[in-house]
């Protein structure tokens, strides 16, 4: 078989379907149709109804809820809860992959299981645990509350219940990445004569960068949407404590629907441009992944 | 000397690894490392580059120590298996990697670069990734890269396992060629003994951790010492024989010796090899030549290009035991491997089942006798404590195993050898298992008519064990270890030596185990041959003497070993009374009773 047109697999042409191992049409037809039905139910519909209802008293009320003073407080209290939290879960990530796949140690699948659990545990019980620790009737409560150092109710409380519930996206990422692509290339550094920090930057970071880049940027938007754990340690005062998803809720409850949707409308936008840098990265991390599986 | 290893030892989860290598690479030497995977000789190269730490040893590079060294600054080129190169970088800079990190000028490294993709014969290509170049190609960068900063020593851990017949060809010629024009000193990793036979200046080859021979291709082909690169390297026919001041012995045959290494004295039992290539095979008795080995039956003939190899199976000759090819279980005959010219299968053709006069051009004798243990495994206490001690001497002294199933129904005695190879594990040279049959003595009689065996380890039961022993001497020509319960292995061993020719067995055996199981020894006492009665009472005292200094130091000796002057009693061997007492009093130690020549009352 020749054919003109460069192909990405040389040499591989398109597979011609085997009879008695592909399904009936009709079986294929419906699962396609389950799947996007479901798509079409679940996602698109209701982002079209955040859009809509964003935009139902026009432009301008739009405008108006997005630069409302409140709103732009709680936009700030957010990218700033993100800024102290993604660079922070970026170290602990890369650390506790690093230490997981390159050494031996007593303890490693402990430690492997803890780094799930922020994941497994529900983030209401999350932020109930910050209250429990550093709460005025806390643990710790008395003692801070002696020295006037306020946690909950406060930005620290925001930012360590958002530290947590993110804590693990980093680290999940980069194992099975460094997991699948082994030593070896580190070891033929340190044959050529580089030092620890030599192949850090030039052998090993290369390796995982994409990866990490993804981590990253999922750890992000969690850190930007999250509500459970943060709603139980801001005390919801208003242009104080409060970030987008909790002031999305307040516009909720007190009615103004098109204001609500209207903010939602901006972490929703994030969200979007999150997936789009997410899908680049994700696809150079997966091309990554297979060239080590290759 | 560019390389010098001095002892290595290297341990994985209490697991040897790299057990006792020593080796001396010369300046400018090609050196392969040939062993079956698994066998240690790429941890042997980890260990040189610094890859991985050495538990106990010493490497030396120029004349340099570098055991403590960092990897970094041992001046060690290595090449992986799969190629390690930097997916993230251009082929030019995998190559500048090296130099970069030396802070080389960027004109000298432009420079360097070109001249190394030169030598490996990708010019042109430094712009490509990794990713665009065929697996050869790709391990030619790799050896680019390593040579980038003149290294003074280069290692090569299985740098075509991954590569197909042709490429790999072409690459050993690739080089061959740089070595022989960089004249760096390479060690070479290897399982594939063809590129070991083209590489080698020198060859060593592994097993078990354990460098077990060095030299040249040729003399280890030719001339191997041990059963394991004699069977490794080509095809082999190994039988056991006798060398005598005369030659070497096969059964009625007589060969003059064609090595060095003729003994004086008494005939001792040594393995012979020869190669397919040293058979001759005729049609008619008088055809032949050489030495007879009998009329044999052409089991199979295969047509492998230049030359065409049979398989001839012969009856039993009186006296001879084969190791390789093995003969089946309970087969009553034995196997030999030939080959012949095209040329001559064409003048006298012959097919499976024809029969024909084999006879034997050239043998050597190998000087290094493997152990050959057989271990009774039965499901008492003391038997298990045998099959474990008979595992781990066998693993340590890189001997032949085989397993007995012992008594009891066929179900039961199947699962029994497997539990026993699970319990083994890995680590043995060979392992074979049989099974037991009704009588476990007559399995022994078998097994040990079919192949030779030098040590019978089984279970010394509480009582009774004088008569178990024995039996168990009966059954064939072994010497006998007996186990009474579990224990670690032997590191002290006690042996009590009887005066003359036949006590000289017992040191000639036990020292052999004692090397192997790097243990030390003391011998005792003077046990004369039974003869005159005040004498005997004599050696009775000192082995009675013996045995107390034994429980004395509880724990000093963990391995006794008597020598056994067997008395034909009624045309059967008989223990004497001697060492039936001792194996009464010592209850709580493994005896090794070693055999001497068969004495009359």
């Amino acid at each position: 078989m020749t054919t003109a047109s460069p192909s990405p697999h040389p040499g591989i042409g398109v597979p011609r379907r085997i009879d008695h191992l592909s399904e009936p049409r009709w079986v294929r037809a419906g699962l396609i149709g389950a799947a996007m039905g479901f798509l079409v139910l679940f996602l698109f519909l209701p982002l079209l109804v955040v859009f809509a209802e964003a935009f139902s008293k026009g432009l301008a009320a739009w405008a108006a809820a997005v630069t409302d003073p409140v709103a732009l407080a709680a936009v700030r209290l957010t990218l700033l809860t993100a800024a102290l939290v993604v660079p922070v879960n970026l170290l602990f990530g890369l650390a506790a992959a690093w230490t997981i796949v390159k050494f031996e140690f007593r303890g490693k699948s402990l430690l492997t299981t803890l780094i799930d659990l922020p994941f497994s545990v529900s983030p209401v019980i999350s932020g109930m645990m910050f209250v429990l620790v550093f709460g005025a009737h806390g643990l710790l409560g008395p003692w801070l509350l002696a020295r006037d150092i306020k946690i909950i109710f406060a930005l620290p409380g925001i930012v360590l219940a958002t530290l947590f519930v993110t804590s693990s996206i980093v680290a999940r990422e980069l194992l099975p990445l460094m997991e699948a692509q082994g030593n070896d290339e580190e070891e033929a550094a340190v044959t050529l004569g580089a030092g620890g920090w030599q192949i850090f930057l030039r052998v090993s970071l290369p390796k995982i960068k994409w990866g990490l880049v993804y981590g990253v940027i999922l750890c992000n938007a969690r850190a930007m949407g999250e509500f459970g754990a943060v709603s139980v340690v801001s005390g919801h005062i208003r242009g104080v404590t409060n970030t987008i998803p909790l002031h999305v809720e307040i516009l909720y409850n007190e009615y103004q629907f098109a204001a609500s949707f209207a903010v939602a409308s901006l972490l929703t936008l994030l969200a979007l441009a999150t997936l789009v840098i997410k899908g680049i990265a994700g696809r150079r991390a997966g091309g990554a992944a297979r060239r080590v599986a290759a | 000397m560019s390389i010098v290893l001095d002892r290595l030892f290297k341990r994985f989860d209490n697991h040897l690894v790299v057990n006792d290598v020593s080796l001396e690479v010369a300046d400018g030497e090609f050196f392969v490392l040939l062993g079956p995977s698994g066998s240690g000789k790429s941890t042997v190269l980890r260990l040189i580059a610094g890859l991985t730490e050495i538990d106990q040893g010493n490497v030396r590079l120029h004349g340099r120590d570098v055991t403590r060294l960092a990897p970094q600054r041992r001046g060690v080129g290595l090449v992986f298996q799969h190629y390690a190169l930097f997916r993230h970088m251009s082929v030019a800079e995998n190559i500048e990697f090296a130099l970069r990190i030396r802070r080389v000028a960027p004109q000298e490294r432009r420079r360097r670069r070109e001249e190394l993709l030169d030598l490996v014969g990708l010019s042109g290509l430094g712009g490509r990734s990794p990713r665009q170049l065929s697996g050869g190609q790709q391990q030619r960068v790799a050896l680019a890269r390593a040579l980038a900063r003149q290294p003074e020593v280069l290692l090569l851990d299985e740098p075509f396992g991954a590569l197909d017949a042709r490429i790999r060809t072409e690459l050993r010629r690739t080089i061959r060629a740089i070595q022989r024009e960089l004249k760096i000193t390479t060690i070479f990793v290897t399982h594939d003994q063809e590129e070991a036979f083209e590489l080698a200046d020198r060859l060593g080859v592994m097993n078990f951790g354990r460098l077990l021979e060095i030299g040249p291709p040729q003399e280890l082909y030719l001339r191997p010492q041990t059963e394991f690169v004699a069977t490794f390297l080509g095809t082999a026919n190994l039988m056991v024989g006798e060398v005598t001041p005369e030659g070497v012995r096969l059964g009625p045959v007589q060969f003059p010796l064609s090595t060095r290494g003729g003994v004086a004295g008494v005939p001792r039992r040594v393995q012979v090899l020869f190669r397919p290539e040293d058979v001759a095979v005729k049609t008619s008795e008088d055809a032949l030549a050489w030495p007879l080995l009998g009329e044999g039956v052409v089991e199979a003939s295969d047509f492998v290009g230049s030359y065409e190899r049979l398989r001839l199976r012969l009856p039993k000759i009186a006296g001879v035991r084969p190791i390789a090819p093995t003969a089946p279980f309970g087969g009553d005959f034995i196997l030999i491997e030939a080959s012949r010219s095209q040329h001559q299968a064409r003048r006298f053709p012959l097919q499976a089942g024809d029969s024909a006069w084999v006879g034997v051009r050239r043998v050597h004798a190998l000087t290094h006798p493997g152990l050959s243990l057989l271990v009774m495994a039965g499901g008492s206490q003391e038997e298990l404590a045998a099959l474990d001690l008979g595992g781990r001497i066998a693993s340590l002294a890189h001997a032949r195993l085989t397993i007995l199933g012992g008594g009891g129904d066929e179900a039961e005695v199947r699962s029994r050898l497997q539990q026993a190879r699970e319990r083994l594990g890995g680590g043995l040279a060979a392992l074979e298992t049989a099974p037991g049959g009704e009588d476990p003595l007559e399995a022994v009689v078998r097994e040990t008519t079919r192949q030779h065996y030098d040590l019978l380890v089984q279970g010394m039961p509480a009582r009774n064990g004088a008569e178990v022993a024995e039996r168990s001497l009966q059954a064939g020509d072994h010497h006998l270890l007996l186990v009474p319960a579990p224990g670690p292995v032997p590191s002290k061993l006690l042996i009590c030596v009887a005066v003359g020719e036949p006590g000289k067995e017992d040191v000639v055996f036990a020292g052999r185990l004692a090397r192997h199981l790097n243990a030390q020894a003391t011998i005792l006492t003077v046990l004369p041959a039974p003869a005159d009665p005040r004498e005997r009472e004599r050696a009775k005292r000192f082995l009675a003497a013996g045995s107390r200094t034994l429980s004395l130091l509880e724990g000093d000796h963990d391995l006794v070993v008597v020598g056994a002057p067997l008395v034909a009693h009624r045309g059967r061997a008989t223990l004497d009374r001697l060492v039936r007492g001792l194996l009464g009093d010592l209850r709580d130690h493994p005896v090794l009773i070693v055999r001497a020549h068969e004495v009359l009352a």
